[in-house]
């Protein structure tokens, strides 16, 4: 009797070390700005609703927002977003795959700022690149932010800007990631 | 007469190169609508628009992209990100599935709401998460506002 409840103390322990790996938010930021010097206004947006999920044993990462959670100050702005630039019916979703490089050298048991090296792949517009970006992981009373800044070519994913506008809109877009991760718990 | 004639004819591109300014101008100053002021498309039940899901996404997709949706249904959880931002979960604690409505940022989160109690979201459907990573998945409502 003694021998299977100490069994089973230990399974519950491994399984919950494993769960304590990953970390996750639903509720993620992801910024995006695409003003040129020459635009009348901002070309910002914000999505509030991006999943981020953090395994940091092994320093994968992965992000992904749908398209239509951006929200824009002007309407005109959005509507061109979502149906000739990005077209989001068509692509919902965009999705960011990749690893953490200098994994190895991020304490997560302990409180503090890291930089992070993120490398991995982009799909948006229906179109798969490799990007690299640095960011930094801060930890802080158990639980993980990870914040980054990077830029979109948009030519890379086939994101076209009508002559008639493109000196109004940037070739790149910034992104900003800021997302506060919680432990996992199943 | 040709006098005249040319007089009108300035008169009327005159107008039609003011009307197609001022369009131009409002067009590009159109801000977003605020929540309240959009018209509802849709007032349906939180288990109602579970089960549309939980049948086919594709079939979810197709009948609420670009709605606007009144939900009503039982209050799950509240998460709060940084810069007080709230997302409120509908739905079934028992189910995988949940209306995530990420709130307005007028939202001020007057009181806590009890598990199961029952509320009203207004709010754009803008897509839906599948459970691919083990997380649940989700019906994403964006600009939520309570409903009384």
């Amino acid at each position: 009797m003694k021998k299977t409840a100490l069994l089973f103390a230990m399974i519950v322990l491994v399984a919950n070390a494993k769960a304590q790996d990953k970390y996750f938010t639903k509720s993620g930021k992801l910024g995006f700005d695409a003003t040129a010097p020459k635009s009348p206004e901002n070309i910002d947006a914000v999505n509030k609703s991006t999943l981020c999920v953090l395994d940091t044993k092994t320093g994968e990462i992965q992000f992904s927002c749908l398209m239509k959670g951006f929200e824009f100050d002007r309407a005109l702005m959005m509507e061109h977003f979502n149906e000739n630039y990005v077209e989001s019916d068509k692509f919902p979703k965009t999705v960011f795959k990749g690893t953490i490089a200098n994994n190895a050298a991020i304490n997560y048991n302990k409180d503090g700022v890291y930089p992070a090296k993120v490398k991995g792949q982009m799909t948006l517009h229906g179109e798969t690149k490799e990007i690299e970006s640095e960011g930094k992981i801060i930890n802080k009373a158990g639980k993980i932010q990870v914040e980054a800044n990077f830029n979109l070519q948009f030519a890379d994913f086939k994101v076209v800007i009508p002559q008639l506008v493109s000196d109004k809109v940037a070739k790149s877009a910034k992104i900003t990631v800021d997302c506060m991760l919680e432990p996992l718990k199943k | 007469m040709k006098k005249r004639k040319l007089l009108y004819a300035a008169i009327v591109v005159t107008l039609a190169l003011c009307s197609v300014s001022i369009f131009a101008y409002t067009e590009f100053n159109r801000k977003v609508k605020n929540m309240q002021d959009l018209s509802i498309d849709k007032t349906i039940s939180a288990e109602d628009l579970i089960k549309d899901f939980s049948i086919d996404e594709k079939i979810g997709n197709s009948a609420y992209l670009n709605k606007v949706l009144l939900v009503t249904g039982k209050f799950k959880t509240m998460d709060q990100a940084a810069g007080n931002r709230f997302s409120i979960l509908l739905g079934d604690s028992s189910s995988s599935i949940s209306i995530r409505c990420s709130m307005d940022s007028s939202y001020q989160h007057p009181f806590e709401y009890k598990v199961g109690q029952v509320i009203k979201i207004k709010g754009a459907y803008t897509g839906f998460n599948a459970d691919d990573l083990g997380l649940g998945a989700d019906i994403l409502l964006n600009k939520c506002i309570i409903s009384q």
